[in-house]
């Protein structure tokens, strides 16, 4: 899916949008960019599966789908992003300037945030290919059964806070907000993106839903 | 002992010790651990490691109380003041072996501060007071505040330092490679702040290796003549068999800092992965290479958070529209706390060229101080401008100058004792850069030679305060030339004496001097041309007005301040904006409503109100048009931002209406039905709940806004106040919907018998019926559609 096609779909467009639309945003493209300050931090990562979940460098996940994520991988990296803190305040101005450009930040932001984090995988992909192996697409705290709770084993094993100048609050929400973070595991064999299922992704309302959701105890 | 090292430093260097917590790793402290709680587990190994760098010859030991806050220890069993207690203490029964001095050391707190996270400024100074009480009773020598990334912590950490101890204070901030904060701020901001705020030394730790801040330390040593620090890492972190290494050794870490001191770094140390041994190679190579920083002329600057505005050759405008005199609909923006109106003045002045803006709301009915700082904490979170606190009471101003973040511009001081004794004490606590008007006990004085001894008083006092001529502008008071014709000439005389004889900056209030004449913007301008020609250094205006812009932007590409003449070709090289209004002036307020034009929603109703009453035109144009638009974003053949341009278009035709109405007819057209909202407790994002807001405010509901991060006490409080019959909740996330749950529980439970609608991106409509809601919103329409049906029934 190219830029403009992944800013249109978050913005729930499913017609050609008018010249308005596009001028919108292609100037919160530059705004975004001018404002953001990439920065990334990543570590390998001990884990063992059991029959009931996955330990992660000593600290245990009971998540069925971590589980099935990381089966036939050998090693695990995890991952931090952010596209910094002046994406938000970026936001928050419009707020009080031009309030129909915060969808369009909004949604631009997620996409450049996708790329950029892309980008930031590279020093992962040199160092999973020292080691003959392959990149599984990333896998984060919110996904399937794979707690929000999660989010604090990142920030007590990556430098977070301090390179990234990220906060984790007590609701386990990450402030500035286009931060991710995430475990992706090392493979022998390339990941088949065809295990990616609508039916196993837990936003039951997502606009592009194409199965019904199934839980943790039915999908496995 | 501290004091004699700092004496020394223009004649030999002084050395911090080098990394604890990856010494701590490699001892065994795992993932999650807090690391001060070693003082108390494992006293021995933390005794071991000062020890082991005083003997390599460090004289400042940093206390390994880096976290020991009580954010940080929120589920630790030990207090702050047990593990600062025990920290510095195990630090001095090192150095008192050595001879050595301790630093407390104090970390950020790991929460982002307001407005983007949570952290009150307030909160956060009395979080680090508490590190500093203990540190002080424990016997630290002096504190040092490192690894921080935001001016804005580090200014409540220097407050919290100063106001509990009378140690020196060093403050290290960690920059990237292009030498900013994760803030925005940069190396000259945080130099700038520091500095105003009386800091000992400053300079700059972890993140970087020493051959990037080798790099940096030209920028860092021109904006300061205060000791430098560096404390660098041991290069950068690599991933080696899932172990952390630093890819620099001792060797390559002791030459780069030899030429750090060479440049007249007179305090180093190291960072994260620097070890005793690191210490030891550097530390004699550093002494010999040491050779002391020349200083240079001090600068004139303020700044915000994240930018320096600095007063040389070409002039600063000064916005001065967030101000209450003379304007009506400012007084009563004011009056009802509508912030929005006051952040709007502000937003507009920055895009007409203002580089600072000032910020008065001064009024006799009215609470200054709450206005004044609320005003200023709001601007700040949208514009990164610095400000000019504009205030003639001090209590208002100090508390401004507390909560701003960056280095003020303080308008102002006068030649009178009383002012001085009020305003100079603040800007030697706070910092900042004051304007000094030329007014005496006997008042202005009349002549050229008169203003400027008045300007030589002001200097003379501030210098018994330790204020340099660097922190002091002169303003030596534009009058109106329809009262005395000389009056401009004698402004302009003592602006030239004032700037050959005491060598400080100099700005004038401009539109002052047509005060009483037709066609003022003539006068106006054309003494705002004398002056500057004459080497005005700031200008108080009104950046709004075009005569005067221009007048600057074409005395800025003459003098040669607007390389390329790229500002005043961006300024007027587009002629077509003016074909576009006359193009807007053809649509029907329907029509521009529709299309979301701003500019032809506000003609079109303008050329409406001149026929028809305010209430036809709302209800047989607007609200019509609305629906229109509504109904399209729900049918999915017209976009949110296209719904939100339609909003805003429709705001703009109500500005217009509202003008023309009558009190009696405003009060007709609104929809009284109040709502309350809020985004729930423990969720921070309100993206959501806001664009709900701008659509009810649209349909003319009385929304009051409770923010976000709201408590149920809080809404259940507002809903009893108000007597609303509607509640809107948000929240984001799985982990804070359980907070709406609780909201609603509240409501019920004391028998409000309020609706309570919900939305955000987690919520469904199985859920919000779980948890007793009346409606859900799926989208933002949706809540609309919701509170009008509801108004519309209480009306039957």
């Amino acid at each position: 899916m190219d830029h403009l096609e992944s800013i249109l779909r978050y913005l729930g467009c499913r017609e050609k949008p008018d010249n308005s639309l596009l001028e919108m945003i292609q100037k919160a493209d530059m705004l975004l960019t001018a404002a953001s300050s990439p920065k990334s931090v990543w570590k390998d990562i001990s884990f063992s599966l059991t029959d009931t979940g996955t330990s992660l460098n000593g600290s245990f996940f009971s998540s069925s789908a971590l589980r099935s994520y990381l089966k036939g991988c050998t090693k695990a990296v995890i991952f931090a992003f952010t596209l910094g803190r002046q994406i938000d305040q970026l936001i928050y101005k419009y707020q009080y300037t031009q309030v129909s450009m915060i969808p369009v930040l909004q949604a631009c932001a997620s996409v450049l945030c996708e790329e950029e984090g892309k980008k930031a995988l590279q020093p992962i992909c040199q160092y999973a290919g020292e080691h003959n192996l392959f990149l599984r697409p990333s896998f984060g705290p919110g996904y399937d059964d794979f707690p929000l709770q999660a989010q604090k084993f990142f920030f007590q094993n990556l430098p977070i806070e301090k390179k990234l100048g990220v906060e984790l609050t007590e609701t386990y929400m990450m402030i500035p907000s286009k931060t991710v973070t995430s475990i992706i595991g090392l493979s022998p064999t390339p990941y088949n993106l065809r295990n990616h299922k609508c039916s196993r992704c837990s936003f039951q309302t997502c606009p592009y839903r194409k199965e019904p959701y199934h839980d943790k105890n039915s999908s496995q | 002992m501290i004091k004699t090292l700092l004496n020394k430093l223009k004649k030999e260097p002084v050395f911090f010790d080098g990394g604890m917590g990856t010494l701590l790793q490699k001892s065994g402290l795992a993932p999650g651990d807090i690391p001060e709680s070693w003082n108390i587990l494992h006293p021995e190994r933390i005794y071991q490691i000062h020890q082991a760098y005083a003997s390599s010859g460090c004289q400042i030991l940093k206390s390994n109380t880096f976290g020991a806050n009580r954010c940080k220890l929120i589920d630790s069993s030990y207090s702050v003041q047990e593990l600062v207690d025990a920290g510095v203490k195990l630090a001095k029964k090192a150095a008192a072996e050595s001879g050595a001095c301790v630093a407390l050391d104090i970390g950020p707190t790991g929460k982002l501060m307001k407005p983007l996270g949570n952290l009150d400024f307030e909160e956060a100074v009395q979080i680090f007071s508490e590190m500093v009480q203990s540190g002080v009773d424990a016997g630290a020598d002096c504190i040092l505040i490192e690894t921080m990334n935001d001016v804005y912590e580090a200014k409540a950490a220097v407050l919290a330092a100063k106001e509990n101890s009378d140690l020196p204070v060093f403050v290290t901030m960690t920059f990237d490679e292009s030498g900013k904060l994760l803030t925005g701020g940069t190396i000259e901001v945080a130099a700038a702040v520091l500095e105003g705020l009386g800091v000992d030394a400053i300079g700059m730790n972890c993140g970087l290796g020493p051959d990037t801040m080798l790099q940096l330390l030209p920028r860092l040593m021109q904006a300061t003549n205060l000791p430098v620090i560096i404390n660098p890492n041991a290069g950068l972190p690599k991933e080696k068999d899932g172990e952390t290494v630093f890819d620099i050794d001792a060797d390559s870490f002791a030459k780069t800092m030899k030429e750090i001191a060479k440049n007249g770094v007179s305090m180093l140390g190291g960072c994260c992965g620097t070890t005793p041994d690191y210490l030891k190679t550097m530390i004699p190579l550093c002494k010999k290479a040491f050779s002391p920083a020349a200083d240079h002329a001090p600068i004139t600057a303020v700044t915000s958070g994240s930018k320096i505005t600095y007063f040389e050759e070409r002039p600063i405008i000064i916005g001065e529209r967030i101000n209450p005199t003379g304007k009506p609909k400012f007084k009563q923006a004011l009056r009802e706390k509508n912030y929005e109106y006051i952040l709007r003045e502000g937003v507009t002045q920055q895009d007409n060229g203002a580089e600072i803006l000032d910020v008065n709301v001064g009024l006799p009915e009215i609470d200054e101080d709450e206005l004044m700082t609320e005003t200023v904490s709001r601007l700040q979170a949208i514009s990164d401008l610095p400000l000019q606190l504009d205030t003639s009471d001090p209590t208002v101003m100090e508390h401004a100058m507390r909560i701003y973040n960056g280095k003020p511009l303080v308008n102002s001081v006068t030649a009178k004792m009383s002012s001085m004794n009020a305003i100079f004490p603040l800007i030697k606590k706070y910092g900042g850069v004051v304007i000094g008007l030329t007014i005496t006990e006997d008042g202005i004085p009349e002549t050229p030679e008169g203003r400027l001894q008045a300007a030589e008083i002001i200097v003379k006092e501030a210098s018994k305060y330790g204020i340099g001529r660097e922190s002091i502008i002169i303003d030596p008071l534009t009058m109106a030339i329809s009262a005395d014709s000389n009056a401009a000439s004698i402004t302009l005389k003592a602006m030239q004496l004032i700037k050959e004889n005491l060598d400080v900056k100099v700005s004038l209030g401009v539109s002052n001097v047509s005060f009483g004449l037709p066609q003022r913007e003539n006068i106006t301008a054309s003494f705002f041309n004398a002056a500057m020609t004459l080497g005005l250094n700031a200008a108080i205006m009104n950046p709004n007005a075009e005569a005067m812009m221009r007048t600057y932007r074409s005395f800025c590409a003459i003098k040669g301040f607007d390389p390329n003449c790229m500002t005043y070709i961006s300024a007027y090289a587009d002629v077509k904006e003016e074909d576009k209004k006359r193009a807007a002036e053809e649509y029907t307020l329907e029509q521009a409503i529709e299309k979301g034009l701003k500019s032809a929603a506000a003609n079109a109703a303008k050329k409406l109100s001149s026929a028809f009453s305010s209430l036809d035109i709302i209800q047989n144009h607007i609200v019509p048009a609305l629906d229109t638009v509504g109904a399209k974003f729900q049918k999915g053949t017209l976009f949110l931002p296209q719904l939100l341009m339609s909003a805003e278009a429709a705001k703009e035709a109500f500005a217009v209406i509202k003008e023309n109405m009558k009190a009696d007819t405003a009060a007709e057209t609104k929809n009284n039905m109040t709502i309350v909202i809020a985004t729930v407790k423990g969720d921070v994002h309100d993206i959501g709940k806001n664009i709900v807001k701008v659509l009810l405010d649209n349909y003319g509901f009385n929304v009051i806004d409770l923010g976000r991060d709201v408590s149920p006490k809080t809404i259940l409080d507002t809903v009893l106040e108000t007597n609303a019959p509607l509640v809107g909740l948000s929240a984001l996330m799985t982990t804070t919907v359980p907070s709406m749950k609780e909201t609603i529980a509240l409501l019920r439970k004391e028998g409000v018998s309020c609706k309570v609608m919900v939305g955000g991106a987690v919520l469904t409509q199985e859920y919000a019926d779980s948890i007793g809601a009346d409606f859900y919103g799926k989208d933002a329409m949706d809540s609309v559609r919701y509170a009008v049906s509801l108004s519309d029934s209480l009306k039957k």
